[in-house]
């Protein structure tokens, strides 16, 4: 076995234990991921599915299709520039709403949920209306035709105008960009954590923070002499967690959720929360 | 060394090779750029139904005809990924818990990167209202020239058969290259009514086959799943016997206990003949008698090739029989199915497994197609209508039907799947499939199936039934209002007197049967108004019809009362049996293959991947030669050879095959289509069809779709045929094992004191040292407090027919890798069916097949030997009692694939990728696997979780009852015949901790001492000596050798009679090479 592979694999190996992060092993161009320990069988013409990448393009490769599969690229908590600026803290923290009001499949589905834009729209349609990024948010609405599809969901039938507004505004919605980007071979599910009791904030941190403006001076009126000050919002960083294995398992392993639901079987459950298919299938 | 456990030990392994790169390592949080950003796409407005990451599931329908099924569509996040059994009808006994083969292949179909996007006109794209309107102007031209506007299609039945009636006005043909149409003819001629049979065989003590896939493609799951009841020993208490007369022992026919094999062609001599035996031994003196008077057995067995008195032991059997049944032939034929009605009739079986309330629906041969043809070429056709059939490919080339499209005004492809056949189209107008699709069947025995879309079309395709309306609208067709008489359309629909659903129920409420005709504007208006006024007045029960509707849609499934009013009587008198023999010479049999069909499924890469059952072909034609007839040719496996018709040649390789006698060679349907069926389809081999000579016919004039005066004749090249097999024999080892089915009748398989007492085989330790010191294992016994998710394997049930190994692709992402890669032994199957194929000799001295289907997949072992050698620890025994494996632990030494007896673990040698938009089937609950990773069975590990936690809802400690477990992995939900159970072994009232207690139990390899979670029981076998237990390994002769059969039962016994301890070769010889199981180049 040619050496760089194998010392991938032990960086690998001491990654899982929280030795080193996980992209000192793959996202690391100086150590190559041999690629042609097994090359392809010579005039393979029925060979459709297997790829395995050439030298010249494996740097193309493994910063796309191939890079995400097997999983190497492992972000969270990144604060992405996002369509509109979306600022948890006005509607958490100021208006004091559930999680759950818009991320509504946490109690349901693997998935938290990231609300249909219709959520959205349910208040916007008519609050803040005046605000430059609601605005912004209503040209996507305007763009998918919500009006249209919500007819189509609730109002009954639709005139054939209607129908071809359908159609045109197919595909079309907020293109929120991932900040928890786990590796496609993690399966976590939020249902059983949200059933447990187990609190949003002690993975999420304190979300309804973010967005939360900061009054930032950006001159000195020379009239009065007095600092003019502006809101800005900072996309601060409030994750709290680093979202890797190790945290999952020490929590797996201690948290209090688990004596209170499963009694005498706690030790149980735990032993069961130690299994690696709970989140690798 | 000792304190350093594996983990410590790769950690220091890594510390040495990280000095090296740690100067380069930089903040994992800095780099994150290198990852794409992914974006999250929230709905504009969520559907109802729909929660994102969790299933939905709708009830619909599979296939149309006589072979619709419902089945659930999983709809995930905007797309189906897979189908299941319909639980709610399972629940209620109206369906049995199974998902057809040919639903699986559809759905693949559906995500067939060559399907036709959008319409097409002359080659080039076009948009719907063009071609629409170039089709209605088409129409009214036919209309007004006086030329005819036909439709060739599959079996359609309910409101797609009366549309399609209306609008061609009767000219339509329902048409399968090897169909069914004969069986309905048959019953027209014997009982006086065009409808197909209905058998209800799971009481039936007795089968008589003559080449039917009635196991395979032609009986679909319910047949299967009967026959399977019939031969269960708990099943009331008897075991059935099957007999196949075939020249050609086919996947259904392996299953047979008894095989007499005539010529090939003499299957309606030998039918007859049987009739003729069962009549007099009977006593029968009923009007069939005048259609067997002039039968003589004596000369119809030599006609047929067959020994007198071979026939005469299958008829007295057949007679003596509380209940039996007879099926017709390998391929359609009106004669044969005559006869085997005729022995239904005279040995009084019908009312009891033959039901003549069947599917009423329109069926037509090839009579049919011919005169279509004619049509055709007396360029009498205007617009021809193509549905999902592909005649171009499947009919005999003799026929002329490419050249005949040419006479045609406007040929139009009405399906998406592109063929041979819609190459030819002027017009393609791409249909939507059965998942984007509404539609309802009426199978005729009163069951009403409804099919509704479970996602959006995928391209821009339309329903057919939309694109009729809408062309019927635009050219003013008018429907005819009364029935006109043409066979299409008094067939189906309710408004026919013959269909029931309108006549004699005086006090009951009455349907209204007025003619929809083009009237609604869409399709599914047009099936909700016509169930509206059709059914719901007969079982709306007085409940609102949108409430009643919404639950007949969740369902998928109405029952009518039938009004069949008995009609079993014998009608028809004027039938003469024809006077047509075998073929005593040099002769090819063909038949439908058990996964491609008659080529329908060849564009799915699992009916290619997925091995064939009887001789592990993959994604190839090939020719079954006789042992007899390979002699003479001078041919071995894999050896090239010219099979030559008057209809034209091909070149195909050998496979010396022993379910063939004498000078017979047998070739499957469904494969040799062009590039223009798709890349899977493209260059496998030869078509089947194009050796059909076509001047072969039976009685009622249908050209038969067999090959007559064939000859072969050795090329001197060798093939390129590549087989997952490595031989027949299990050298031993006692994979496959067979009980003999009387001693098994009257033991029983319940209440035993331990397992095994008819095959001898118990899973105690082997080395008989540690058993008495209780120490089984080197390393600590594995604690599995709540669960151990276990399997039951009925090799008796099994009759091979491979649809869980295709179930276990769609399920598990699994990779398919292409004919070059299985050549070189890297199939990534996690589920292969053994087929095993041993002599066993009876006490007459007369030598008899012993073929067993053993479905092999990970065992789950509790001392699992792959375990103990993982460096690294990617796999480990968890604590629901799995072996489970963690990919992304995994650094692919793939010791554990050397350390595995059972050969179930696939290593991936390179990523695979699934060519768009076949991607967009892949289970989103499964991780995909990259190069250089080992994978296997995870006895569904999502589905084990996923019903879990839908029990941990209904409290934290709930644990899931067995009912909820035994069909949850893909491949027991798949199975008709209910050879895979699953359960929790810690329950002693589940199906695998019962089974364990069964006379017939085995736990493969278990003097290994693995502690498989897997046991096995073995197959029933009239013929294996009933003195001992017969392991597939053993020759038949030398089993009576062994007198141990009668030591057993005091359970204390550990090695004296283990099964490996029979003859002892096995310990020389358990290396992987010879492995029966490997994936070894066969050829």
């Amino acid at each position: 076995m040619p050496f760089p592979r194998f010392t991938a694999l032990a960086l690998l190996a001491l990654a899982s234990v929280g030795c080193l992060e996980a992209s000192d092993v793959s996202g690391d161009p100086a150590i190559p991921l041999d690629t042609h320990a097994f090359p392809m069988p010579p005039g393979n013409t029925d060979q459709v599915f297997a790829v395995t990448p050439d030298a010249a393009d494996r740097d193309s490769v493994l910063n796309s299709e191939y890079d995400y599969q097997i999983g190497s690229g492992y972000v969270t908590g990144v604060a992405l520039p996002q369509p509109i600026a979306f600022p948890h803290y006005t509607h958490a923290q100021v208006l004091g709403m559930e999680c759950q009001y818009c991320h509504s499949e946490a109690r349901k589905s693997k998935h938290s949920g990231i609300p249909p834009v219709q959520t959205c729209m349910g208040c916007h349609k008519w609050a803040m209306t005046d605000r430059p990024q609601i605005q912004e948010l209503t040209k996507f609405w305007e763009r998918g035709q919500g009006d249209a599809w919500m007819k189509a969901a609730y109002g009954g039938g639709l005139s054939d105008e209607e129908k071809a507004l359908l159609a045109q505004g197919q595909g079309e919605t907020l293109p929120w960009k991932k900040v928890h980007d786990l590796p496609d071979f993690v399966h976590f599910a939020h249902k059983p954590h949200i059933r447990a009791g187990v609190d949003c904030t002690e993975c999420h941190g304190q979300m309804q923070l973010q967005g939360m403006p900061e009054k930032v001076q950006v001159g000195i009126d020379h009239q009065t002499g007095d600092a003019i000050v502006e809101n800005h919002v900072v996309n601060v960083n409030i994750r709290e967690t680093t979202m890797q294995m190790g945290w999952c398992i020490d929590c797996h392993a201690q948290h209090p959720t688990v004596d209170k639901n499963y009694g005498d079987k706690a030790d149980l459950r735990r032993a069961e929360l130690k299994d690696c298919w709970t989140c690798h299938k | 060394m000792a304190s350093l456990n594996r983990r410590d030990f790769m950690k220091a392994l890594g510390l040495a090779g990280a000095t090296a790169a740690t100067a380069s390592a930089c903040n994992w949080d800095d780099n994150w750029y290198r990852t794409p950003v992914e974006e999250i796409l929230p709905y504009l407005v969520k559907p109802e139904q729909v929660t994102p990451g969790t299933p939905t599931f709708f009830a619909t329908t599979i296939t149309t005809g006589p072979d619709a099924f419902p089945v659930t569509a999983r709809h995930r996040d905007g797309r189906v990924i897979n189908v299941g059994a319909n639980r709610q009808l399972v629940a209620a006994g109206k369906a049995p818990s199974a998902v057809p083969k040919s639903a699986l292949l559809e759905l693949q179909r559906t995500y067939a990167p060559d399907r036709v996007r959008g319409p097409m006109d002359g080659g080039a794209s076009t948009t719907w209202d063009a071609g629409l309107s170039k089709l209605a102007t088409a129409v009214k031209d036919a209309r007004a020239g006086g030329k005819t506007v036909a439709w060739i299609g599959p079996y359609r039945s309910g409101s797609m058969a009366q549309l399609i009636a209306d609008f061609t006005d009767g000219n339509a043909v329902h048409w399968q290259p090897v169909g069914r149409a004969a069986e309905a003819r048959a019953a027209e001629i014997v009982f006086g009514e065009r409808r197909l049979p209905r058998y209800t065989i799971s009481d039936a003590h007795y089968v008589l086959s003559f080449g039917a896939a009635f196991l395979g493609s032609w009986g679909g799951s319910a047949l299967s799943h009967d026959f399977a009841m019939a031969k269960n020993p708990n099943h009331g208490g008897f075991i059935a016997r099957f007999a196949l007369v075939s020249p050609h022992q086919d996947q259904s026919g392996a299953n047979a206990d008894d095989w007499v094999a005539p010529h090939a062609g003499g299957e309606v001599a030998a039918a007859f003949a049987i009739a003729k035996l069962i009549a007099d031994e009977k006593g029968y003196a009923g009007p069939a008698n005048a259609m067997l008077s002039g039968v003589d057995p004596a000369a119809n067995a030599t006609a047929a090739g067959v020994e007198l008195d071979k026939l005469k032991k299958v008829a007295s059997a057949f007679a003596k029989a509380s209940s039996a049944v007879a099926f017709p032939g390998a391929v359609e034929d009106v004669d044969l199915a005559v006869a085997t009605l005729l022995i239904n009739v005279v040995s009084g079986n019908v009312g009891k497994t033959v039901q003549t309330d069947g599917y009423a629906g329109p069926l037509h041969g090839t009579k049919d197609v011919t005169a279509l043809v004619e049509k055709m070429k007396a360029g009498q056709v205007g617009v021809l209508l193509v549905d999902d059939v592909d005649p171009v490919y499947s009919l005999p080339p003799g026929l002329g039907f490419a050249d005949a499209l040419g006479k045609v005004g406007l040929v139009v492809a009405l399906s998406s799947h592109p063929s041979e056949t819609s190459a030819k189209a002027g017009l393609v107008l791409p249909t939507s499939t059965a998942f984007e699709d509404w539609g309802d069947e009426d199978l005729g025995d009163g069951t009403l199936l409804l099919r509704q879309p479970a996602m959006t079309p995928l391209y821009n395709t339309r329903s057919q039934g939309d694109v009729l309306l809408s062309v019927a609208r635009a050219a003013d067709l008018v429907a005819p209002m009364a029935t006109t008489g043409t066979e299409a359309s008094t067939e189906e629909g309710a408004e026919a007197p013959a269909e029931g659903e309108d006549t004699d129920a005086p006090a009951a409420p009455m349907a209204d049967t007025t003619p929809l005709g083009f009237e609604p504007k869409t399709w599914q208006a047009y099936i909700a108004t016509r169930w509206e006024r059709q059914v719901y007045p007969l079982i709306g029960g007085g409940q609102p019809l949108p409430n009643w509707w919404a639950r007949t849609l969740q369902a998928g499934m109405a029952t009518l009362p039938s009004t069949h009013e008995g009609g079993h009587g014998v009608a028809g008198s004027g039938y003469t049996p024809p006077a047509r023999g075998g073929e005593a010479g040099t002769a090819l049999h063909l038949f439908l293959h058990p996964h491609r069909h008659d080529g329908t499924y060849a564009s799915a890469p699992w009916a290619q991947e997925v091995a064939d059952p009887m001789t592990g072909q993959v994604w190839n034609a090939w020719l079954e030669v006789s042992p007899d007839l390979a002699g003479e040719l001078g041919v071995v496996d894999n050896d090239e050879v010219e099979v030559k018709t008057a209809a034209g040649s091909v070149r195909l390789g050998v496979e010396v095959y022993r379910g063939l006698k004498g000078k017979t060679a047998a070739f499957a349907f469904g494969q040799g289509h062009t590039t223009a069926s798709g890349r899977y389809a493209a260059d496998r081999g030869a078509n089947a069809f194009s050796l059909v000579t076509g001047d072969v016919t039976d009685s009622d004039g249908n050209v038969l779709m067999v090959a007559k005066g064939v000859s072969i004749s050795k090329t001197g090249a060798k093939a390129t045929l590549v087989s997952t097999f490595g031989g027949d024999s299990d050298g031993g080892r006692n994979w496959g094992v067979s009980v003999n089915a009387d001693a098994l009748a009257k033991v029983g398989d319940k209440g035993q004191a331990h397992g095994g007492e008819l095959t001898g085989i118990h899973h105690l330790p082997r080395d008989q040292r540690l058993a008495e010191k209780q120490r089984y294992n080197f390393y600590n016994h594995p604690e599995r407090p709540t669960y151990r998710w276990s399997m039951t394997v009925d090799v008796n049930a099994c009759d091979g027919c491979g649809v869980c190994a295709i179930a276990c692709y769609a399920e598990n992402n699994l990779a398919i890798v292409g004919k070059n890669l299985i050549k070189r032994g890297r199939e990534m199957n996690w589920l292969r069916i053994n087929r095993y194929w041993e002599t066993v000799t009876d006490e007459h001295g007369e030598s008899h097949a012993d073929i067993q289907f053993v479905p092999m997949m990970c065992q789950h072992c509790g001392l699992a030997p792959c375990e103990s050698v993982c460096p690294v620890l990617a796999t480990y025994h968890n604590i629901d009692g799995l072996n489970a494996m963690v990919y992304n632990r995994c650094v692919g030494t793939r010791y554990c694939a050397n350390n595995c007896p059972y050969v179930v673990r696939r290593f991936n040698f390179h990523s695979y990728v699934w060519p768009e938009p076949l991607h967009l089937q892949l289970n989103p609950d499964v991780s995909t696997r990259v190069m250089g990773v080992m994978e296997k069975c995870t006895f569904c590990v999502q589905r084990t979780r996923r019903i879990k936690d839908v029990y941990r809802d209904k409290g934290f400690t709930t644990t899931v009852p067995d009912e909820a477990l035994r069909e949850l992995p893909a491949c027991a939900e798949a199975c008709p015949t209910g050879a895979l159970t699953f359960g929790n072994l810690n329950d002693p009232e589940s199906v695998p901790a019962k089974t364990r207690m069964s006379a017939r139990n085995y736990i493969i390899m278990g003097e290994f001492n693995t502690d498989s979670a897997i046991n096995y029981l073995a197959k029933a076998n009239f013929h294996v000596s009933e003195a001992a237990h017969h392991g597939g390994g053993h020759g038949g002769g030398h089993e009576g050798e062994h007198a141990d059969g009668g030591e057993h039962g005091d359970g204390s016994h550990g090695d004296a009679n283990g099964a490996g301890s029979h003859d002892g070769h096995e310990e020389t010889d358990h290396g992987k090479a010879e492995h029966p199981a490997g994936a070894g180049e066969h050829h």
